[in-house]
């Protein structure tokens, strides 16, 4: 952008949202422009950065959202809404540079409707302060994923994230009542207050998962649950991981409603949940099944998982290791466990299919990355965390100790092992990704993964966004 | 460079975010620069040679307020704030020291009688104290006027000699100094300090806010090992005083916010101490901040008040906002400090009676001992 361009657009964020919330500085630009994906971690390892957003503003209101926006669009710069930069797949990159919105002053707990149970809350607000406020009252949202100590509201909304718990309560898309949303020409509009009807379509879901392309979601109606009464976590062991995804799936299709099911192939067995768990196990498929609630109705379905467990002969390793999964579960997710703390090329794939076809796309993936790669010496491991009763999610990571120190040559090897895994997605009826979103990185697979669906999607972008400002780098949109 | 010694803290947080939200400042300001890895991440760049050093990057290393609740809750042991003190010795080094950090150390030196040897060993003769004697090591402020008083009559009823240094304006010169990246004056000053425990007969010298004594008994240039065991914190002070001399105190059964103090962390020895007289010897029904015990917090630290006082003010807002929720009135923070910081909020000051830890034990309900 000409200087003189800036200058002026400067002048006019400033009007917006005050000096003292717009940021112009190298230095902090460049932390914008920088996410969680590993990709554009080692972009800054190597020092490739290159991505600077122009502008980083942090408004302070809906009304100051609508206005940068509609100021984004006379001059037709894009507009990338962040929350806590905790993204795995670029989403949050400003990659044509335009203004980051930094949407974290937009905290406010606005109502909690104690009879309808149901909170209403600016997106900005980070998941552990919502949390710690409905704890202190007696309620949660039972959405608890590793990142709620890093990521806004308003993230998981955008990428329909889940939480280990969503195995009984859902997605972040299953807790939505409603939501306030600017959209991508400055309107501000409430979708209608409950998201059972049949009015029409639900359009609070054109808005979940859209990753800011299709406006900027400023606050939620969400549904809140009592804290329960009692909270069940048991530790197994399967001799195998078949058995283990055959027992789970059990579970599940029986209605049991477990609040946490993990089931961990054997490498995580090994790697995951020893070495960072802490938990002493060597060999087999650990499980960890968790129920929660009212202590009648917990224990009897917990009693009745075990019968279907101990069918498929898993061996009970007790409630202490159960309890200590729980107590443990956000250790993998900080240093020294954090892969990127040990420079090491990796990934997390996050895919989701039918029962029918987890165990398949799983043994087809390990095969194809540890066969393709084996030059590299290519850990794959994986585990199941987020089950229905339709099917589950299988969440494989890749490891490579030793990449090319050659950037290009980096970067060159992690796109090739990532489109091989994402190819046997693709060819298993598999999803891209269950939570994480599809970012920057997956981007070029969203037609090939809608078909003739993402016709849909292209014309809902250009009606609601027709100058393609909103986020435009990520969900394999036009250019 | 000092922060050389730190590269690996700097890579290990320069992509985590998983304590951004405990920062105070970033919980305030929300800005990505202010986090524990915005931090990193933009001194990663200059550490790299991918960016000079420049104004914002000095402001933001300087706007982090040493509170060590990003320390508190990391799973390892590098550590965001002792490469944050390296860096400032860096940037005093560099003689790019802002303007208002200059003039705080300046205002230190000139009006804390530590920093200046002759008035030093003013401060040793003048002492009329005996072997016997509790000395107080005390700073000019209402509150820890307030509880040197209470010291000094709890003192007089049990026939102990009770005499007070009063070091000047500021409560801990050492520490201040080293957190604004002057490490040599904060060495002066506690070389100083010792001449002080050198100098002056006492049986305990009492230290009414941790900071200096914490740095003194880490020092390795400074030789008092033969001295140390007199040497106490106030907390550790009280609970040996009350545990041999106060027999009795009134169970208050009254409901309190407990507010950990910025100084008093948990991994130090007496972080304990004050809930427990509180609980078990007052009596006190303790409310917890919600960060207390597991994330810490801080009422503002010791030098930010000075350097970015839209920052702190904001801090004590969000303690403010967060008091809301409890619906009790009186508030106990252990450190004269902290209860100073709280108090520049009007809202804070009129709408709560925000108390120390000695208050509230002795001044409330009359000491019962």
């Amino acid at each position: 952008m000409h200087e003189f361009f800036i200058e002026r657009v400067k002048n006019e964020l400033i009007r917006i949202v005050g000096e003292n919330n717009l940021y112009i500085s190298d230095f902090d630009k460049s932390a914008y422009s920088v996410d969680v994906w590993s990709v554009s971690r080692k972009w800054v390892d190597k020092g490739l950065i290159k991505e600077l957003p122009d502008f980083v503003v942090l408004p302070e209101n809906v009304q100051q959202i609508s206005k940068i926006i509609k100021l984004a669009n006379i001059y037709s710069i894009p507009v990338i809404t962040r929350g806590g930069g905790a993204g795995g797949l670029g989403g949050g990159i400003p990659f044509f540079g335009g203004i980051v919105i930094d949407i974290k002053k937009l905290d406010k707990i606005i109502s909690l409707d104690e009879k309808s149970l149901n909170i209403k809350v600016q997106t900005g607000i980070m998941q552990i302060d919502l949390e710690k406020y409905l704890n202190s009252r007696g309620y949660t949202l039972n959405h608890l994923p590793a990142s709620i100590y890093c990521s806004t509201l308003g993230g998981f909304l955008s990428t329909r994230g889940s939480g280990v718990l969503s195995s009984k309560y859902g997605k972040i898309e299953d807790m939505v009542l409603s939501l306030e949303v600017v959209l991508p020409t400055g309107e501000i509009i409430n979708t209608l207050p409950v998201p059972r009807h049949s009015a029409g379509p639900g359009i609070e879901h054109f808005f979940i998962g859209a990753e800011g392309t299709l406006g900027v979601i400023v606050s939620a109606v969400l549904k809140i649950f009592y804290l329960p009464e009692v909270r069940y976590f048991d530790a197994y062991i399967f001799d195998d991981l078949h058995l283990a995804l055959e027992a789970s799936r059990e579970v599940m299709i029986n209605g049991l409603e477990p609040s946490v099911l993990r089931v961990y192939d054997e490498g995580d067995t090994r790697d995951v949940v020893k070495k960072e768990l802490g938990i002493d196990v060597n060999n087999g498929s650990y499980v960890v099944i968790g129920f929660d609630g009212f202590k009648s109705i917990a224990s009897a379905q917990r009693n009745m998982a075990i019968k279907i467990f101990k069918k498929y002969k898993a061996r009970d390793l007790g409630e202490k290791l159960g309890n200590q999964w729980w107590e443990n579960r956000y250790d993998p997710y900080y240093p020294p466990h954090t892969l990127e703390s040990k420079r090491d090329l990796y990934g997390v794939i996050d895919t989701i299919t039918t029962h029918d076809n987890i165990e398949k796309l799983y043994l087809s993936m390990k095969k194809e990355l540890e066969e393709k790669f084996s030059d590299w010496n290519i850990i794959f491991t994986a585990h199941f965390s987020h089950w229905y009763t339709w099917g589950a999610s299988v969440y494989p990571r890749f490891i490579v100790r030793k990449p090319p120190e050659n950037p290009y040559e980096f970067f060159r090897l992690n796109n090739a092992i990532w489109d091989a895994a994402v190819r046997v997605i693709l060819e298993n009826n598999g999803i891209l990704s269950e939570h994480h979103g599809i970012g920057f990185h997956l981007s070029p697979y969203m037609r090939e993964q809608y078909k003739e669906a993402f016709l849909v999607l292209e014309k809902l972008k250009k009606g609601l966004d027709p100058k393609n400002i909103m986020n435009p780098a990520v969900l394999g949109f036009e250019l | 460079m000092y922060v050389n010694d730190y590269l690996d803290t700097i890579n290990k947080w320069k992509h985590c975010p998983m304590a951004n939200y405990v920062c105070p400042v970033a919980r305030y300001t929300k800005l990505e620069t202010n986090t524990p890895r915005g931090l990193a991440f933009i001194y990663s760049l200059i550490v790299d040679n991918l960016k000079d050093i420049d104004e914002v990057t000095i402001e933001r290393i300087y706007q982090c307020n040493l509170c060590r609740a990003c320390e508190a809750i990391s799973r390892d042991d590098s550590s965001i704030p002792e490469f944050i003190l390296a860096a400032r010795r860096d940037i005093v080094e560099m003689k790019m020291a802002p303007e208002p950090v200059i003039r705080l150390k300046d205002d230190i030196c000139n009006n804390n009688k530590l920093c200046d040897m002759d008035r030093v060993k003013d401060l040793a003769s003048n002492s009329k104290s005996t072997p016997e004697t509790v000395v107080v090591l005390n700073y000019e402020s209402e509150s820890s006027k307030k509880i040197f008083s209470i010291i000094k009559k709890l003192l007089a009823e049990n026939n102990i000699d009770c005499a007070e240094i009063n070091i000047g304006k500021y409560p801990a010169p050492a520490a201040m100094l080293r957190e604004l990246g002057y490490q040599d004056l904060s060495s002066k000053v506690l070389n100083n300090l010792t001449y002080i425990i050198k100098n002056v007969k006492f049986r305990k010298m009492v230290f009414i806010t941790p900071y200096d004594l914490e740095l003194l008994l880490k020092s390795q240039t400074v030789d008092i090992d033969n001295m140390s065991q007199g040497l106490v914190h106030a907390f550790e002070f009280l609970e040996e005083f009350i545990n041999e001399k106060v027999k009795r105190i009134d169970k208050k059964k009254e409901k309190i916010i407990y507010i950990d103090s910025e100084g008093n962390r948990k991994s130090d020895k007496f972080y304990e101490i004050p809930r427990k007289l509180l609980i078990d010897v007052a009596g006190f029904d303790i409310k917890e901040m919600v960060w207390n015990k597991k994330e810490s917090f801080s009422c503002g630290g010791l030098t930010l008040q000075y350097l970015y006082c839209d920052i702190f003010d904001g801090i004590i807002k969000i303690i403010s906002n967060e008091l809301k929720d409890y619906n009790i009135k009186k508030v106990v923070t252990p450190c004269p400090h902290c209860i100073e910081n709280l108090c520049t909020n009007p809202d804070l000051k009129d709408n709560y009676e925000i108390i120390d830890l000695w208050e509230a034990l002795f001044t409330i309900n009359k000491p019962g001992g």
